[in-house]
């Protein structure tokens, strides 16, 4: 059975929120665009007009339309400046949830009953929607917020673009002329995942829902796994959840409380973050993620706002940090009538609605035990704290026999589904030249394999014993038996035995980096190393240590 | 009117002790090194720091056990660790995490988000390692369970454990260049605190001349004679060089 649910999107709600903190730009008058990571994100109706859309880079955009002003994006002003709004929803119907600054959802049952069918309710709504969020400048009819109603999230989203009411039931009719492109509105597929699987069906020939509609559904997950299944339902009016959500038991709550009340919301996002935490621990503990929270906060006066937030990709402790912050910055910050007469006392997280996890984005490496997830979380950590390429783990790499080609790679390639099984140039391998060059491992030199092999280059002297340099030919022949070696400038140490050479030329593929070497094993009073000659030059490569 | 239990009869009062798991507390080793242990393996909570000329072998062999079991070994600050012989001596890779280089300031950071999350964390403690830090992660490792093994003699912290390499002598060279380094024999010396304070040793193969971690037998057989160069025409036996510890 799939909710009813109705929709309410205010059109680039980042400009409308840019324009309002700015006072110098009028958002129906100016060319205004928000950039994230310079591209462009939200596109006032000015700037629209003279070419400019969504997703262009900054260049781009400002070579359209010269005189465009821009704007950097900043969530939380979005947030904080939509809060409003999502107040004034909330006090006509309850359990609204904030899916992004910019639009709210909620299930209409109760609401359209109350205020007399779905299209009485949605009118009522855009109307005071319209209200709260228009209060300093007048209104076009098109800039103001959408109101869609449709059968499921996904369908009542679409509808909201259109600020249409669709029929119960009639879902699959309306999705069925809308490009595949609506696909990205998913908000668990979202633009990362949604964008490229649209951008493929439509190469495919499938350019509408419809197209979609009418696969097998056999042939889409063959194809195109999970999202395309996923898709495939969307397609068809049924609704993304193929997950069943549950209500999560009490004992997942964590809250917080403030002595003495906290008045900045720097206070209080720090004991989110805390918060956010440990409510993330409990639900691991008990197998599960959360998509859906309820934010609530109390003042020292007894004023509370609570707010139901979504998120379709499981709320992670930055997530959940983050919209509490939002939330609290537009109650404290925002306009006199609506901001608490005190500071906060108490901040609580509640889950309201949770699914199994599945290991989220950490699910490599096969069948997870609670060993395998804690060690996943540590990596994460690490990376987290060192970059991504830090954290490197052992893989065997072909090779000619067991031990022989196994390389450290960077957890992060391991990570990532599709990555190439080949290890990039950062591959590091048992041994890289002056050059820095990766070099693959000496598959003549039998087992053991060494257990330090060197990551910088540490010199050697190699003599015989009438104290002359030890060469190798490019025949690979020695030139006398080694007697002495002196490792990176110290003393002289009398070689008790020794091995090779094994000759090598390495890379002849790749003229760039291909090089004639020769390998020997020596052993000395405090250790046995692996030597290795290039150009004339012993370097030690390894030392079995 | 007060009521009294009544005693348990002495036999039953011993049985009824509460018991842990000595796997639960314990990380195994393996049957071939657990006579170095007092309890047999490493303890959950305890520092190791392991040293001499063939380190770095005997501590991931001490691992082996464990991970193939299911134990993930997380490596921090070991610039130099060679991958071949991880897998040699028994580590399972995809338990495996290394971390080679780590900015001496946040060293400390990620060994303790190892060290809350898996149960043998191997270190190089960066140059200049205080004490106090030291003894700080010593501390988390007890209260954690983890097991960390120090790459170094010279772990600035408390160890609970130091596993010594005494003597190393390596089997295959034949002289003049022939043969190659094929099998390594060690002492191991175990000693510590408590019930370790009077020194385990043993000697062992590592590896073997199969490849794997074996025992040997306390009195070698004929051919060990350390210092002197082995002699290509004795083929039954692969002639010995010793290395001293």
């Amino acid at each position: 059975m799939i909710e009813r649910t109705l929709v309410l999107w205010w059109p680039r709600w980042p400009i409308v929120a840019a324009t309002r903190a700015d006072p110098t730009l009028d958002r129906v008058a100016d060319p205004v665009v928000v950039v994230q990571a310079e591209v462009v994100v939200a596109v006032s109706p000015v700037a629209a007009a003279a070419g400019v859309v969504e997703g262009q880079r900054r260049r781009t955009a400002q070579q359209r339309c010269p005189g465009v002003r821009v704007v950097a994006a900043d969530p939380a002003l979005d947030a904080r400046a939509f809060e409003p709004v999502a107040a004034a929803v909330a006090e006509l119907c309850p359990r609204v949830e904030v899916l992004a600054p910019g639009t709210v959802a909620l299930a209409t049952r109760g609401p359209s009953r109350y205020f007399g069918g779905d299209q009485a309710l949605a009118t009522r709504l855009r109307q005071v929607a319209g209200a709260v969020g228009s209060v300093d400048s007048p209104e076009g009819p098109t800039d103001g917020p959408r109101v869609g109603i449709a059968d499921g999230l996904f369908t009542a989203l679409v509808a909201a673009r259109a600020g249409a009411v669709v029929p119960a039931g009639a879902a699959a009719r309306f999705l069925a002329p809308l490009p595949i492109a609506s696909l990205a509105l998913d908000p668990a597929l979202g633009d990362q995942r949604g964008r490229p699987l649209a951008d493929v069906l439509g190469r495919l020939g499938l350019r509408t829902l419809g197209d979609l509609a009418a696969l097998d559904p056999a042939d889409v997950v063959g194809r195109f796994g999970i999202d395309g299944v996923r898709a495939h339902r969307l397609a068809q009016g049924l609704g993304g959840a193929s997950v069943v959500a549950r209500t999560p038991p009490v004992d997942l709550v964590v809250q917080a409380e403030l002595d003495p009340p906290a008045e900045q919301v720097e206070a209080v996002a720090f004991l989110a973050r805390a918060l956010a935490v440990e409510l993330d621990d409990r639900l691991a503990a008990s197998g599960l993620a959360c998509t859906r929270v309820s934010i609530e906060a109390e003042t020292e006066h007894g004023e509370s706002r609570a707010r139901l937030w979504r998120h379709e990709g499981a709320l992670d402790p930055t997530a959940l940090a983050e919209r509490t912050r939002w939330q609290l910055d537009g109650w404290l910050r925002g306009d006199s009538t609506a901001a608490p007469t005190g500071g906060i006392t108490m901040v609580r997280l509640v889950p309201d609605e949770v699914v199994a996890d599945h290991g989220r984005q950490l699910g490599f490496w096969g069948e997870r035990s609670a060993a395998d997830q804690r060690a996943a979380r540590a990596v994460a950590r690490a990376q987290g704290l060192l970059g991504p390429d830090a954290v490197l783990v052992p893989r065997r790499r072909g090779g000619r026999a067991p031990g022989e080609q196994v390389v450290l790679v960077p957890a992060a390639d391991e990570l990532e589904p599709g990555s190439s099984p080949t290890p990039g140039p950062r591959r590091r391998a048992p041994a890289t030249s002056g050059s820095g060059s990766p070099a693959p491992w000496p598959g003549q030199v039998p087992r053991p394999a060494p257990a330090a092999v060197h990551a910088g280059v540490v010199r050697v002297e190699v003599v015989d014993d009438r104290g002359e340099a030890v060469t190798v030919s490019g025949r690979g022949e020695i030139s006398g038996p080694p007697a002495r070696v002196s490792v990176a400038g110290g003393a002289w140490a009398e070689v008790r035995g020794w091995a090779g050479p094994w000759p090598a030329y390495e890379r002849w593929w790749d003229p760039p980096q291909r090089r004639r070497v020769a390998r020997i094993q020596v052993l000395t009073d405090d250790a046995a190393r692996l030597l290795l000659v290039e150009g004339g030059r012993w370097r030690v490569e390894a030392t079995y240590d | 009117m007060t009521l009294t239990r009544p005693a348990l009869p002495d036999e039953l009062a011993h049985a009824a002790t509460p018991v842990v798991g000595a796997a639960d507390r314990v990380v195994a080793v393996g049957p071939v090194l657990a006579p170095l242990f007092p309890s047999a393996g490493l303890v959950r909570g305890t520092t190791v720091a392991v040293s001499g000329a063939a380190a770095t072998s005997v501590a991931a062999a001490l691992g082996s056990a464990a991970s193939v079991a299911g134990s993930w070994v997380a490596m921090v600050g070991t610039a130099d660790i060679g991958a071949g012989a991880l897998d040699e001596l028994g580590l399972v890779l995809e338990r495996v995490v290394v971390v080679p280089q780590v900015a001496p300031a946040s060293w400390a950071t990620v060994v303790g988000a190892f060290v809350d999350a898996v149960d043998l964390v191997y270190v190089q403690a960066p140059p200049r390692l205080s004490a106090s830090l030291a003894r700080r992660l010593g501390a988390r490792v007890r209260e954690r369970g983890a097991v960390l093994v120090a790459l170094s003699s010279s772990w600035p912290g408390p160890a609970d454990l130091r596993v010594v390499v005494e003597e190393v002598a390596w089997h295959g060279l034949t002289g003049e260049g022939g043969g190659r380094l094929q099998a390594r024999e060690l002492v191991v010396a175990v000693g510590g605190r408590g019930q370790a304070a009077r020194p385990r040793r043993q000697r062992l193969w590592l590896p073997g001349p199969e490849g794997r971690v074996a025992a040997r037998a306390e009195e070698p057989a004929g051919g060990l004679d350390p210092g002197t160069e082995g002699r290509a025409e004795e083929p039954a036996m692969p002639s010995s060089l010793a290395v001293a510890g």
